[in-house]
Protein backbone atom coordinates (compact mmCIF):
# COMPACT_ATOMS: atom_id res chain seq x y z
CA UNK A 1 0.00 0.00 0.00
CA UNK A 2 2.96 2.38 1.42
CA UNK A 3 6.07 2.27 0.04
CA UNK A 4 9.21 3.85 0.68
CA UNK A 5 12.19 3.33 -0.73
CA UNK A 6 15.78 4.72 0.05
CA UNK A 7 14.77 8.29 0.81
CA UNK A 8 16.86 10.75 1.58
CA UNK A 9 15.24 13.97 3.59
CA UNK A 10 15.91 17.02 6.01
CA UNK A 11 15.95 20.51 6.45
CA UNK A 12 17.99 22.86 4.59
CA UNK A 13 21.33 21.83 4.72
CA UNK A 14 20.51 19.36 7.62
CA UNK A 15 20.52 16.01 6.04
CA UNK A 16 18.09 13.73 8.89
CA UNK A 17 16.85 10.29 6.51
CA UNK A 18 19.11 8.34 5.07
CA UNK A 19 18.10 6.13 2.31
CA UNK A 20 15.33 4.90 4.68
CA UNK A 21 13.12 1.98 3.42
CA UNK A 22 10.06 0.26 4.68
CA UNK A 23 6.64 -0.69 3.61
CA UNK A 24 2.85 -0.69 5.15
CA UNK A 25 0.51 -3.56 3.61
CA UNK A 26 -3.14 -3.46 3.02
CA UNK A 27 -4.92 -3.43 6.54
CA UNK A 28 -1.69 -3.74 8.78
CA UNK A 29 -0.93 -1.59 11.64
CA UNK A 30 3.11 -0.86 10.89
CA UNK A 31 4.96 0.87 14.06
CA UNK A 32 7.99 3.19 13.75
CA UNK A 33 10.00 3.31 16.88
CA UNK A 34 13.12 5.33 17.61
CA UNK A 35 14.14 7.32 20.48
CA UNK A 36 13.75 11.58 20.10
CA UNK A 37 15.89 12.80 17.12
CA UNK A 38 15.84 9.46 15.22
CA UNK A 39 13.64 11.01 12.30
CA UNK A 40 11.09 9.05 12.88
CA UNK A 41 8.76 12.56 12.80
CA UNK A 42 10.82 13.88 10.02
CA UNK A 43 9.93 10.66 8.32
CA UNK A 44 6.62 11.21 8.54
CA UNK A 45 6.81 14.64 6.96
CA UNK A 46 8.70 13.29 4.00
CA UNK A 47 5.39 11.50 3.46
CA UNK A 48 3.28 14.09 4.15
CA UNK A 49 4.53 16.43 1.92
CA UNK A 50 5.64 18.79 4.68
CA UNK A 51 8.94 18.87 3.41
CA UNK A 52 10.92 17.72 0.06
CA UNK A 53 12.30 14.14 -0.39
CA UNK A 54 15.93 15.03 -1.95
CA UNK A 55 16.25 11.40 -3.32
CA UNK A 56 14.42 7.95 -3.25
CA UNK A 57 10.73 6.66 -4.02
CA UNK A 58 7.71 6.96 -2.04
CA UNK A 59 4.65 5.06 -3.15
CA UNK A 60 1.33 4.98 -1.94
CA UNK A 61 -1.22 2.77 -3.77
CA UNK A 62 1.43 2.80 -6.82
CA UNK A 63 0.93 6.55 -7.27
CA UNK A 64 4.58 8.24 -6.80
CA UNK A 65 4.10 11.23 -4.24
CA UNK A 66 7.43 12.55 -3.63
CA UNK A 67 6.71 15.80 -5.25
CA UNK A 68 3.32 15.75 -4.55
CA UNK A 69 1.34 18.95 -2.69
CA UNK A 70 0.55 17.97 0.87
CA UNK A 71 -3.27 18.39 -0.49
CA UNK A 72 -2.97 16.35 -3.09
CA UNK A 73 -1.46 13.48 -0.64
CA UNK A 74 -4.42 13.80 1.56
CA UNK A 75 -6.99 13.24 -1.02
CA UNK A 76 -5.40 10.12 -2.50
CA UNK A 77 -6.13 9.19 1.45
CA UNK A 78 -3.22 9.39 3.32
CA UNK A 79 -3.45 10.73 6.18
CA UNK A 80 -1.49 12.49 9.44
CA UNK A 81 -2.34 12.82 13.00
CA UNK A 82 1.02 14.82 13.56
CA UNK A 83 2.63 14.66 16.73
CA UNK A 84 1.93 18.37 18.05
CA UNK A 85 -1.57 17.82 16.50
CA UNK A 86 -2.00 21.03 14.50
CA UNK A 87 -5.42 21.55 15.72
CA UNK A 88 -7.29 25.11 14.72
CA UNK A 89 -7.20 25.99 18.49
CA UNK A 90 -9.44 28.87 18.22
CA UNK A 91 -11.85 27.11 16.19
CA UNK A 92 -14.64 24.95 18.06
CA UNK A 93 -14.18 21.32 17.71
CA UNK A 94 -17.14 20.94 15.15
CA UNK A 95 -15.34 23.21 12.93
CA UNK A 96 -12.15 21.32 13.11
CA UNK A 97 -14.18 18.05 12.65
CA UNK A 98 -15.63 19.62 9.16
CA UNK A 99 -12.44 21.24 8.50
CA UNK A 100 -11.13 17.44 8.20
CA UNK A 101 -13.26 17.01 5.67
CA UNK A 102 -12.29 19.75 3.71
CA UNK A 103 -11.43 17.24 0.48
CA UNK A 104 -14.25 17.28 -2.00
CA UNK A 105 -14.75 13.44 -1.85
CA UNK A 106 -14.83 13.76 2.27
CA UNK A 107 -16.80 17.16 2.36
CA UNK A 108 -20.20 14.38 0.72
CA UNK A 109 -19.79 12.27 3.32
CA UNK A 110 -19.57 14.64 6.10
CA UNK A 111 -22.75 13.79 8.32
CA UNK A 112 -21.74 10.03 8.23
CA UNK A 113 -18.02 10.11 9.14
CA UNK A 114 -19.15 12.72 12.31
CA UNK A 115 -21.43 10.34 13.65
CA UNK A 116 -18.95 7.64 12.95
CA UNK A 117 -16.79 9.59 14.65
CA UNK A 118 -19.00 10.65 17.75
CA UNK A 119 -19.33 6.96 18.07
CA UNK A 120 -15.77 6.64 18.75
CA UNK A 121 -15.57 9.96 21.05
CA UNK A 122 -18.62 10.16 22.62
CA UNK A 123 -16.74 13.02 24.71
CA UNK A 124 -16.46 15.34 21.67
CA UNK A 125 -20.55 14.93 21.21
CA UNK A 126 -20.85 16.50 23.99
CA UNK A 127 -18.37 19.25 23.58
CA UNK A 128 -18.83 20.08 20.06
CA UNK A 129 -19.10 23.65 20.35
CA UNK A 130 -15.97 24.29 22.74
CA UNK A 131 -13.27 25.21 21.20
CA UNK A 132 -10.41 22.90 21.14
CA UNK A 133 -7.41 24.99 22.47
CA UNK A 134 -9.48 25.15 25.93
CA UNK A 135 -9.73 21.08 26.03
CA UNK A 136 -7.21 18.89 27.88
CA UNK A 137 -4.24 17.29 26.19
CA UNK A 138 -5.81 13.98 25.90
CA UNK A 139 -9.41 15.66 24.36
CA UNK A 140 -7.16 17.53 21.70
CA UNK A 141 -5.73 14.71 20.74
CA UNK A 142 -9.22 12.69 19.95
CA UNK A 143 -10.33 15.67 18.04
CA UNK A 144 -7.02 15.52 16.14
CA UNK A 145 -7.33 12.16 15.72
CA UNK A 146 -11.29 12.46 14.83
CA UNK A 147 -10.07 15.26 12.10
CA UNK A 148 -7.86 13.07 10.56
CA UNK A 149 -10.72 10.29 10.53
CA UNK A 150 -13.47 13.10 8.64
CA UNK A 151 -11.20 12.80 5.65
CA UNK A 152 -11.49 9.16 5.18
CA UNK A 153 -8.03 7.86 5.54
CA UNK A 154 -6.82 4.52 3.64
CA UNK A 155 -3.49 5.00 5.32
CA UNK A 156 -3.69 6.52 8.89
CA UNK A 157 -0.33 7.64 10.53
CA UNK A 158 -0.58 8.58 13.70
CA UNK A 159 3.13 10.97 14.84
CA UNK A 160 2.85 9.50 18.37
CA UNK A 161 -0.42 9.70 19.68
CA UNK A 162 0.18 9.14 23.58
CA UNK A 163 2.59 11.73 24.04
CA UNK A 164 1.86 13.77 27.21
CA UNK A 165 -0.98 12.02 27.59
CA UNK A 166 -1.21 9.79 31.78
CA UNK A 167 -1.30 5.93 31.25
CA UNK A 168 -5.11 5.71 31.32
CA UNK A 169 -5.58 8.21 28.48
CA UNK A 170 -2.76 6.20 26.47
CA UNK A 171 -4.92 2.99 26.94
CA UNK A 172 -7.88 4.69 26.17
CA UNK A 173 -6.38 5.95 22.67
CA UNK A 174 -4.40 2.67 22.20
CA UNK A 175 -8.12 1.29 22.60
CA UNK A 176 -9.53 3.65 19.88
CA UNK A 177 -6.88 3.05 17.14
CA UNK A 178 -7.48 -1.12 17.68
CA UNK A 179 -11.17 -0.19 16.82
CA UNK A 180 -10.12 1.95 13.89
CA UNK A 181 -7.93 -0.92 12.81
CA UNK A 182 -11.25 -2.83 13.00
CA UNK A 183 -12.92 -0.64 10.60
CA UNK A 184 -10.34 -1.63 7.75
CA UNK A 185 -8.45 1.35 8.05
CA UNK A 186 -4.48 0.50 7.85
CA UNK A 187 -2.21 2.69 10.12
CA UNK A 188 1.21 3.67 10.41
CA UNK A 189 1.98 4.32 13.88
CA UNK A 190 5.40 6.01 14.91
CA UNK A 191 6.05 5.88 19.13
CA UNK A 192 8.28 5.87 21.64
CA UNK A 193 5.63 3.78 23.98
CA UNK A 194 7.45 0.83 22.66
CA UNK A 195 5.29 -2.21 24.70
CA UNK A 196 2.13 -1.04 23.83
CA UNK A 197 2.78 0.37 20.02
CA UNK A 198 4.41 -3.58 19.27
CA UNK A 199 0.80 -4.91 21.34
CA UNK A 200 -1.39 -3.57 18.77
CA UNK A 201 1.22 -3.79 15.40
CA UNK A 202 1.67 -6.58 13.05
CA UNK A 203 5.15 -5.19 11.90
CA UNK A 204 7.42 -2.94 13.30
CA UNK A 205 10.59 -0.94 12.12
CA UNK A 206 13.08 0.62 14.62
CA UNK A 207 15.28 3.53 13.34
CA UNK A 208 18.27 5.03 14.53
CA UNK A 209 19.98 8.64 12.97
CA UNK A 210 17.74 8.57 9.95
CA UNK A 211 18.47 4.62 9.34
CA UNK A 212 16.06 1.54 9.44
CA UNK A 213 18.31 -0.64 12.33
CA UNK A 214 15.91 -3.47 12.80
CA UNK A 215 12.69 -4.57 11.57
CA UNK A 216 10.16 -7.59 11.83
CA UNK A 217 7.33 -8.95 13.37
CA UNK A 218 5.77 -7.13 16.14
CA UNK A 219 6.15 -10.31 18.65
CA UNK A 220 9.80 -11.01 18.02
CA UNK A 221 10.60 -7.49 18.13
CA UNK A 222 8.86 -6.76 21.50
CA UNK A 223 10.67 -9.28 23.20
CA UNK A 224 14.16 -9.00 21.57
CA UNK A 225 15.81 -6.93 24.49
CA UNK A 226 19.05 -6.21 23.06
CA UNK A 227 17.00 -4.14 20.97
CA UNK A 228 15.31 -2.09 23.74
CA UNK A 229 19.04 -1.88 25.33
CA UNK A 230 20.87 -0.75 21.99
CA UNK A 231 18.20 1.31 20.25
CA UNK A 232 15.27 2.68 22.48
CA UNK A 233 17.39 3.11 25.88
CA UNK A 234 15.51 0.85 27.71
CA UNK A 235 17.87 -1.40 29.62
CA UNK A 236 16.68 -2.07 33.06
CA UNK A 237 14.39 -4.62 34.25
CA UNK A 238 11.22 -6.19 32.72
CA UNK A 239 8.69 -3.18 31.85
CA UNK A 240 6.06 -4.12 33.66
CA UNK A 241 2.29 -3.85 32.15
CA UNK B 1 -17.84 71.20 25.66
CA UNK B 2 -21.40 71.07 24.87
CA UNK B 3 -23.69 67.99 24.41
CA UNK B 4 -24.21 68.70 21.12
CA UNK B 5 -20.72 69.19 19.99
CA UNK B 6 -20.05 65.80 22.30
CA UNK B 7 -22.41 64.02 20.69
CA UNK B 8 -21.85 65.51 16.97
CA UNK B 9 -17.86 64.26 17.56
CA UNK B 10 -19.35 60.79 18.79
CA UNK B 11 -21.42 60.54 15.43
CA UNK B 12 -18.12 62.09 13.12
CA UNK B 13 -15.64 59.95 14.86
CA UNK B 14 -18.35 56.26 14.76
CA UNK B 15 -18.55 56.98 11.14
CA UNK B 16 -14.96 57.67 9.65
CA UNK B 17 -14.11 54.62 12.67
CA UNK B 18 -15.96 52.38 10.22
CA UNK B 19 -13.97 53.19 7.21
CA UNK B 20 -10.64 53.16 9.46
CA UNK B 21 -11.92 49.64 10.21
CA UNK B 22 -12.68 48.18 6.54
CA UNK B 23 -9.07 49.31 6.21
CA UNK B 24 -7.54 47.80 8.99
CA UNK B 25 -10.05 44.54 8.42
CA UNK B 26 -8.10 43.83 5.17
CA UNK B 27 -4.78 44.63 6.64
CA UNK B 28 -5.29 42.03 9.39
CA UNK B 29 -6.80 39.31 7.26
CA UNK B 30 -3.58 39.44 5.19
CA UNK B 31 -1.41 39.52 8.35
CA UNK B 32 -3.63 36.45 9.77
CA UNK B 33 -3.08 34.18 6.86
CA UNK B 34 0.20 34.78 5.42
CA UNK B 35 1.87 36.91 8.71
CA UNK B 36 2.90 39.84 6.62
CA UNK B 37 2.10 42.98 7.43
CA UNK B 38 0.92 44.37 3.83
CA UNK B 39 2.55 48.43 3.73
CA UNK B 40 0.72 48.14 -0.02
CA UNK B 41 -2.63 48.70 1.35
CA UNK B 42 -3.18 52.29 1.68
CA UNK B 43 -2.06 52.14 -1.74
CA UNK B 44 -4.49 49.69 -2.85
CA UNK B 45 -6.95 51.63 -1.44
CA UNK B 46 -5.76 54.66 -3.58
CA UNK B 47 -6.27 52.52 -6.81
CA UNK B 48 -9.60 51.64 -5.34
CA UNK B 49 -10.49 55.40 -4.61
CA UNK B 50 -8.95 56.27 -8.80
CA UNK B 51 -11.42 53.30 -9.98
CA UNK B 52 -14.36 55.30 -8.85
CA UNK B 53 -12.78 58.48 -9.27
CA UNK B 54 -12.82 57.82 -13.54
CA UNK B 55 -16.06 55.81 -13.36
CA UNK B 56 -17.45 59.11 -12.11
CA UNK B 57 -15.32 61.71 -14.15
CA UNK B 58 -15.33 59.45 -17.18
CA UNK B 59 -18.61 57.61 -17.38
CA UNK B 60 -21.22 59.82 -14.59
CA UNK B 61 -21.03 56.53 -12.28
CA UNK B 62 -21.93 57.14 -8.72
CA UNK B 63 -18.96 55.47 -6.61
CA UNK B 64 -21.66 53.18 -4.60
CA UNK B 65 -22.38 51.99 -8.01
CA UNK B 66 -18.85 51.26 -9.07
CA UNK B 67 -18.62 49.80 -5.57
CA UNK B 68 -18.35 46.26 -7.18
CA UNK B 69 -16.19 47.31 -10.29
CA UNK B 70 -12.97 48.63 -7.62
CA UNK B 71 -13.83 45.21 -5.12
CA UNK B 72 -13.10 42.98 -8.36
CA UNK B 73 -9.82 45.31 -10.03
CA UNK B 74 -8.51 45.23 -5.72
CA UNK B 75 -9.21 41.54 -5.87
CA UNK B 76 -7.11 40.62 -8.76
CA UNK B 77 -4.64 42.83 -8.42
CA UNK B 78 -4.09 42.32 -4.86
CA UNK B 79 -4.22 38.23 -5.90
CA UNK B 80 -1.16 39.04 -8.76
CA UNK B 81 0.20 40.67 -6.21
CA UNK B 82 0.64 37.76 -4.43
CA UNK B 83 0.98 35.09 -6.89
CA UNK B 84 3.64 37.42 -8.52
CA UNK B 85 5.73 38.64 -6.00
CA UNK B 86 4.79 37.59 -2.43
CA UNK B 87 4.31 33.82 -3.53
CA UNK B 88 8.08 34.01 -4.15
CA UNK B 89 9.18 35.55 -0.84
CA UNK B 90 7.17 32.62 1.52
CA UNK B 91 9.62 31.31 3.94
CA UNK B 92 11.91 34.77 3.35
CA UNK B 93 12.72 36.70 6.82
CA UNK B 94 9.58 38.72 7.92
CA UNK B 95 11.45 42.08 7.66
CA UNK B 96 12.43 41.28 4.39
CA UNK B 97 8.40 40.55 3.04
CA UNK B 98 7.85 43.76 4.98
CA UNK B 99 9.93 45.81 2.73
CA UNK B 100 8.77 44.02 -0.43
CA UNK B 101 5.05 45.38 0.21
CA UNK B 102 6.86 48.62 1.04
CA UNK B 103 8.56 48.58 -2.28
CA UNK B 104 5.70 47.82 -3.65
CA UNK B 105 3.53 50.57 -2.20
CA UNK B 106 6.55 53.28 -3.50
CA UNK B 107 5.57 51.60 -7.14
CA UNK B 108 2.34 51.89 -7.01
CA UNK B 109 2.03 55.57 -5.53
CA UNK B 110 4.71 56.78 -8.30
CA UNK B 111 3.26 55.10 -10.82
CA UNK B 112 -0.01 56.74 -10.06
CA UNK B 113 1.43 60.31 -9.83
CA UNK B 114 3.04 59.53 -13.55
CA UNK B 115 -0.39 58.46 -14.83
CA UNK B 116 -3.14 60.34 -13.06
CA UNK B 117 -1.10 63.21 -11.72
CA UNK B 118 -0.85 64.59 -8.33
CA UNK B 119 -4.05 66.81 -8.47
CA UNK B 120 -6.53 66.46 -6.10
CA UNK B 121 -9.66 65.33 -7.39
CA UNK B 122 -12.74 64.99 -5.83
CA UNK B 123 -16.45 63.24 -6.54
CA UNK B 124 -19.33 64.58 -5.36
CA UNK B 125 -23.08 62.79 -4.75
CA UNK B 126 -25.60 65.33 -6.10
CA UNK B 127 -28.79 62.67 -6.10
CA UNK B 128 -28.38 62.86 -2.23
CA UNK B 129 -29.06 65.80 0.48
CA UNK B 130 -25.82 66.61 1.75
CA UNK B 131 -26.58 65.97 5.40
CA UNK B 132 -29.19 64.93 7.65
CA UNK B 133 -30.31 67.04 10.09
CA UNK B 134 -31.63 65.38 13.93
CA UNK B 135 -31.65 67.96 17.27
CA UNK B 136 -29.74 69.92 16.01
CA UNK B 137 -26.80 67.75 15.14
CA UNK B 138 -25.88 66.99 11.14
CA UNK B 139 -24.43 63.40 9.66
CA UNK B 140 -23.19 63.67 6.44
CA UNK B 141 -25.16 61.62 4.32
CA UNK B 142 -22.09 60.20 2.52
CA UNK B 143 -20.38 59.57 5.53
CA UNK B 144 -22.87 57.53 6.52
CA UNK B 145 -23.92 55.64 3.46
CA UNK B 146 -20.22 54.55 4.04
CA UNK B 147 -20.14 54.00 7.40
CA UNK B 148 -23.26 51.88 6.69
CA UNK B 149 -21.48 49.69 3.96
CA UNK B 150 -18.62 49.03 6.01
CA UNK B 151 -20.85 47.37 8.65
CA UNK B 152 -22.81 45.15 6.39
CA UNK B 153 -19.43 44.24 4.64
CA UNK B 154 -17.80 43.52 7.88
CA UNK B 155 -20.92 41.74 8.60
CA UNK B 156 -20.92 39.81 5.33
CA UNK B 157 -17.10 38.93 5.96
CA UNK B 158 -17.67 37.36 9.33
CA UNK B 159 -20.40 35.46 7.88
CA UNK B 160 -18.04 34.16 5.20
CA UNK B 161 -15.26 33.28 7.65
CA UNK B 162 -17.61 31.48 9.84
CA UNK B 163 -19.96 29.50 7.52
CA UNK B 164 -18.37 28.73 4.40
CA UNK B 165 -16.15 26.10 4.18
CA UNK B 166 -13.26 28.34 2.30
CA UNK B 167 -13.97 31.07 4.71
CA UNK B 168 -12.99 28.16 7.70
CA UNK B 169 -9.83 27.30 5.58
CA UNK B 170 -8.84 30.97 5.79
CA UNK B 171 -9.51 30.88 9.68
CA UNK B 172 -8.13 27.75 9.57
CA UNK B 173 -4.89 28.57 7.58
CA UNK B 174 -4.66 31.73 10.00
CA UNK B 175 -4.47 29.62 13.03
CA UNK B 176 -2.28 26.54 12.22
CA UNK B 177 -1.37 26.62 8.35
CA UNK B 178 0.70 23.17 8.11
CA UNK B 179 -2.52 21.87 10.19
CA UNK B 180 -4.67 23.33 7.24
CA UNK B 181 -2.26 21.44 4.51
CA UNK B 182 -2.70 18.38 6.63
CA UNK B 183 -6.51 18.02 6.15
CA UNK B 184 -5.88 18.80 2.39
CA UNK B 185 -5.97 22.41 2.28
CA UNK B 186 -4.53 24.30 -0.64
CA UNK B 187 -2.14 26.86 1.08
CA UNK B 188 -1.35 28.65 -2.24
CA UNK B 189 -4.38 29.24 -3.30
CA UNK B 190 -5.95 30.38 0.52
CA UNK B 191 -3.05 32.86 0.33
CA UNK B 192 -4.14 34.02 -2.58
CA UNK B 193 -7.83 34.66 -1.81
CA UNK B 194 -6.77 36.02 1.24
CA UNK B 195 -4.60 39.09 -0.03
CA UNK B 196 -7.23 39.57 -2.89
CA UNK B 197 -10.13 39.94 -0.49
CA UNK B 198 -8.06 42.25 1.83
CA UNK B 199 -7.19 44.18 -1.14
CA UNK B 200 -10.79 44.63 -2.37
CA UNK B 201 -11.57 45.64 0.91
CA UNK B 202 -9.27 47.90 0.66
CA UNK B 203 -10.52 49.02 -2.75
CA UNK B 204 -14.08 49.33 -1.19
CA UNK B 205 -12.51 51.21 1.43
CA UNK B 206 -11.48 53.76 -1.15
CA UNK B 207 -14.43 53.92 -3.11
CA UNK B 208 -16.55 54.44 -0.68
CA UNK B 209 -14.82 57.77 0.67
CA UNK B 210 -14.54 58.92 -2.95
CA UNK B 211 -17.63 61.45 -2.04
CA UNK B 212 -16.01 63.13 0.99
CA UNK B 213 -12.07 62.89 0.47
CA UNK B 214 -9.81 63.94 -1.93
CA UNK B 215 -8.45 61.48 -4.64
CA UNK B 216 -4.88 61.80 -5.07
CA UNK B 217 -1.73 59.42 -5.20
CA UNK B 218 -0.40 59.70 -1.86
CA UNK B 219 -3.31 59.67 0.07
CA UNK B 220 -3.11 56.36 1.02
CA UNK B 221 -0.35 57.08 3.56
CA UNK B 222 -2.58 58.88 6.03
CA UNK B 223 -4.98 55.67 5.87
CA UNK B 224 -1.79 52.83 6.16
CA UNK B 225 -0.51 54.73 9.18
CA UNK B 226 -4.53 55.15 11.36
CA UNK B 227 -4.83 51.22 9.32
CA UNK B 228 -1.71 49.61 11.31
CA UNK B 229 -2.75 51.75 14.68
CA UNK B 230 -5.97 50.00 14.29
CA UNK B 231 -4.70 46.98 13.79
CA UNK B 232 -2.28 46.48 16.60
CA UNK B 233 -4.47 48.35 18.59
CA UNK B 234 -7.25 45.84 18.41
CA UNK B 235 -4.77 42.87 18.51
CA UNK B 236 -2.85 41.74 15.48
CA UNK B 237 -5.32 39.19 12.95
CA UNK B 238 -8.51 39.74 15.26
CA UNK B 239 -11.32 40.79 12.97
CA UNK B 240 -13.55 42.08 15.63
CA UNK B 241 -10.25 44.20 17.10
CA UNK B 242 -9.87 45.64 14.11
CA UNK B 243 -13.64 47.02 13.81
CA UNK B 244 -13.88 48.19 17.44
CA UNK B 245 -9.74 49.31 17.52
CA UNK B 246 -11.19 51.77 13.99
CA UNK B 247 -14.14 53.00 16.01
CA UNK B 248 -11.84 53.97 18.87
CA UNK B 249 -9.39 55.81 16.54
CA UNK B 250 -12.05 57.68 14.72
CA UNK B 251 -13.72 58.72 17.65
CA UNK B 252 -10.50 59.65 19.29
CA UNK B 253 -9.38 61.36 16.17
CA UNK B 254 -12.45 63.17 16.09
CA UNK B 255 -12.37 64.38 19.67
CA UNK B 256 -9.27 65.28 19.22
CA UNK B 257 -9.67 67.75 16.56
CA UNK B 258 -12.74 69.39 18.68
CA UNK B 259 -10.82 69.92 21.71
CA UNK B 260 -7.18 70.39 20.37
CA UNK B 261 -5.71 72.93 18.63
CA UNK B 262 -5.04 71.91 14.85
CA UNK B 263 -1.71 70.77 14.98
CA UNK B 264 -2.26 67.79 17.69
CA UNK B 265 -5.59 66.33 16.77
CA UNK B 266 -3.69 63.21 16.31
CA UNK B 267 -2.41 63.43 19.82
CA UNK B 268 -5.32 62.12 21.58
CA UNK B 269 -5.39 59.35 19.04
CA UNK B 270 -1.80 57.95 19.58
CA UNK B 271 -2.26 58.79 23.15
CA UNK B 272 -4.81 55.94 23.64
CA UNK B 273 -2.54 53.99 21.47
CA UNK B 274 0.34 54.18 23.53
CA UNK B 275 -1.83 53.94 26.82
CA UNK B 276 -3.86 50.75 25.44
CA UNK B 277 -0.18 49.18 24.59
CA UNK B 278 1.33 49.80 28.23
CA UNK B 279 -1.64 48.43 29.63
CA UNK B 280 -1.98 45.23 27.08
CA UNK B 281 0.42 45.03 24.78
CA UNK B 282 -1.04 42.08 22.54
CA UNK B 283 -4.14 44.51 21.80
CA UNK B 284 -7.67 44.79 23.11
CA UNK B 285 -8.02 41.49 21.43
CA UNK B 286 -4.73 40.19 21.63
CA UNK B 287 -3.81 36.78 21.69
CA UNK B 288 -6.94 35.00 19.95
CA UNK B 289 -7.20 34.96 15.85
CA UNK B 290 -10.69 35.01 15.13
Amino acid sequence: MLKVENINAGYGNLQILRNLSFEVNQGEVVSILGTNGAGKTTTLRAISGLIPIHSGTVYFNDVLLNKKSAEFIVKSGLVQVPEDRKLFTDMTVLENLEMGAYTKGARKNLKKNLEYCFELFPILKERIKQISGTMSGGQQQMVAIARALMAEPKLLILDEPSIGLSPLLTKQVFEIISEIKKNGVTILLVEQNVNQALQLADRGYVIENGEVVMSGDAGVLLNDENLKAAYLGITTEKVAL
Amino acid sequence: MSVELFFQSLIDGTLMGGIYGLVAIGLTLIFGVMKIINFAQGALMMLGMYVSYWCFAILGISPYLSLPLSAIILFAIGMTMQRGILQRMAGAPDHNQLLVTLGITLFIENLALVIFKPDFRSVTVDSLPASLSFFNLNIHTTKLIAFLFAIVLAIGLFYFLKKTFIGKAIRATSINSQGASLVGVNITKINYIAFGLGAALAGVAGSLITPFFYTSPTVGASFILKGFVVVVLGGLGNFIGALVGGLLIGISEAFGGVLLPGSLKDLMTYLIFIIILLLKPSGLFGGKTR
